[in-house]
């Protein structure tokens, strides 16, 4: 049985397994993770940390790779800011 | 059905060329390795620039530049006129920035001294005490990449263009190779595959310049036109490795920093004291680059030639071959004019500007001139 961990997206607390890559939460959960500058939504492309397309803020560090992030106990991620 | 032209090569060069034939009329087919346009032709800045170092690179320049205007409202050219801001860091170089105005002025092409107090008003994050600065209206900024495929792939008003993922493995008087055996037959075939030309034409030599790019997080405003040091043409035609300070406003906000030359390097990794060297020397020029971020670094090789030019014209050593080749960082720039140049020769149609400072007879002719000395 995976142990389990808590972060926080855009304020929203989630109970996740451990082990959990970042942009696999935000895809099971719908979530944007940021806007190309005509305003349409971008997710998670590629998945492999060429496209860019999937780049969150986490904690406090902007433009991070959420495909190449697992999620850490207390991991704080704002999206589509 | 059968090709008038076979062209190997859908990178923006032979996409071009393609274009070009087809609007002759001509049953073009394009064979390429990988996607068009995703090859050196994605690694670039898109920048459209009339350099002048020399009266034929100006010519072609010039005239590829105006053909570059008929594409300024295709969307899939993402074409932005947002012009050239050269800069100078001394008397010496202010007086290199008065030839170059000059020189455009003598071939139709308006650029304006910018004084010393004056270029805050132009780039505000350049630094104080520049020497003086040259703004070209017309230079422009393209999307190389999509404009490439666009090429294949919009309709033809006449002729047609068939592109066709292949590997070619040899070339012989209007025949083409695949791997696998299969033969392709056409009056012509163009050889515009960048440094893989080699691989085809075993005698041609070309060589390979490393460059270093870096994109920013979004900062809209920050640069308004393409500003370069009056020292890139130096550093872009030098033999030794060389950084020179080249910067992009892109559509999005996000700036891309260049530029850097390691001739004779073709591999990919990003260097990082080229790369260090290279943001120390725009950072010369606009100091608050240290509080931006970067997003990304990526390289690019470019084909270049031993001498600086690009290759346009009949490969002598296999008949009915024409080769497009060498056009380092100025293959987008040089692109249409290039197509234009070389279908003016393949269909002996009157002359768009001079070829010969382009035959690749000369690779032939600095060989035995060498060998004589």
């Amino acid at each position: 049985m995976l142990r389990k961990l808590t972060i926080s997206i855009n304020g929203r607390v989630l109970e996740i397994p451990e082990g959990t890559n970042l942009a696999a939460v935000l895809l099971a959960h719908k979530i944007i993770f940021r806007r190309s500058v005509q305003g349409e939504p971008r997710a998670a492309f590629c998945a492999m940390g060429l496209c860019g397309e999937c780049r969150v803020r986490i904690n406090d560090m902007p433009q991070q790779l959420a495909c190449r992030t697992e999620c850490m106990q207390d991991m704080r991620v704002q999206t589509d800011e | 059905m059968r090709a008038d032209l076979i062209i190997i090569g859908a990178g923006i060069i032979g996409a071009a060329i393609a274009r070009e034939a087809a609007n002759a009329g001509l049953h073009v087919q394009v064979l390429t390795q990988n996607e068009p346009g995703t090859g050196v032709t994605a690694t670039g800045m898109g920048h459209i620039v009339v350099l002048d170092d020399e009266p034929s690179e100006l010519a072609l320049c010039k005239l590829s530049s105006e053909l570059w205007d008929g594409f300024a409202q295709t969307t899939e050219a993402e074409y932005r006129r947002c012009g050239t801001l050269w800069v100078a860091c001394n008397a010496k170089e202010n007086a290199l920035l008065e030839e170059k105005r000059i020189r455009l002025l003598a071939a139709g092409i308006n650029a304006t001294s910018i004084d010393s107090r004056d270029i805050p008003r132009f780039e505000p994050n350049l630094r104080s005490g520049l020497a003086g600065a040259l703004l070209v209206e017309r230079d422009a900024v393209v999307y190389a990449p999509r404009m490439a495929a666009y090429l294949l792939s919009a309709p033809c008003q006449t002729g047609c263009i068939d592109v066709r993922m292949a590997h070619v493995t040899g070339i012989s008087r209007g025949v083409v190779q695949l791997y696998g055996g299969e033969k392709l037959v056409a009056d012509a075939v163009v050889v515009a595959a960048g440094l893989a030309s080699q691989d085809l034409l075993p005698e041609l030599t070309l060589v390979p310049r490393k460059g270093h790019l870096v994109i920013t997080d979004r900062y809209p405003g920050w640069v308004n036109h393409q500003v370069l040091e009056v020292g890139y043409s130096a550093s872009a035609h030098g033999s030794g490795e060389s950084v020179a300070f080249n910067i992009q406003p892109r559509a999005t906000g996000q700036l891309l920093l260049g530029s850097s030359r390691q001739p004779q390097v073709s591999t990919r990794e990003v260097d990082p004291g080229v790369l260090a060297k290279m943001i120390a020397r725009a950072q010369e020029f606009m100091p608050k680059l240290s509080s931006l971020r970067a997003i990304r670094a990526w390289t690019g090789v470019r084909p270049g030639t031993p001498d600086g030019k690009p290759y346009i014209g009949r490969w002598p050593l296999v008949s009915n071959c024409w080769l497009a080749a060498g056009h380092e960082g100025l293959g987008i720039t040089t692109a249409l004019g290039t197509a234009r140049l070389l279908i003016d020769q393949i269909l002996q149609r009157p002359l768009s500007v001079d070829p010969s400072p382009y035959s690749p007879l000369r690779q032939f002719q600095a060989a035995r001139a060498e060998h004589i000395a």
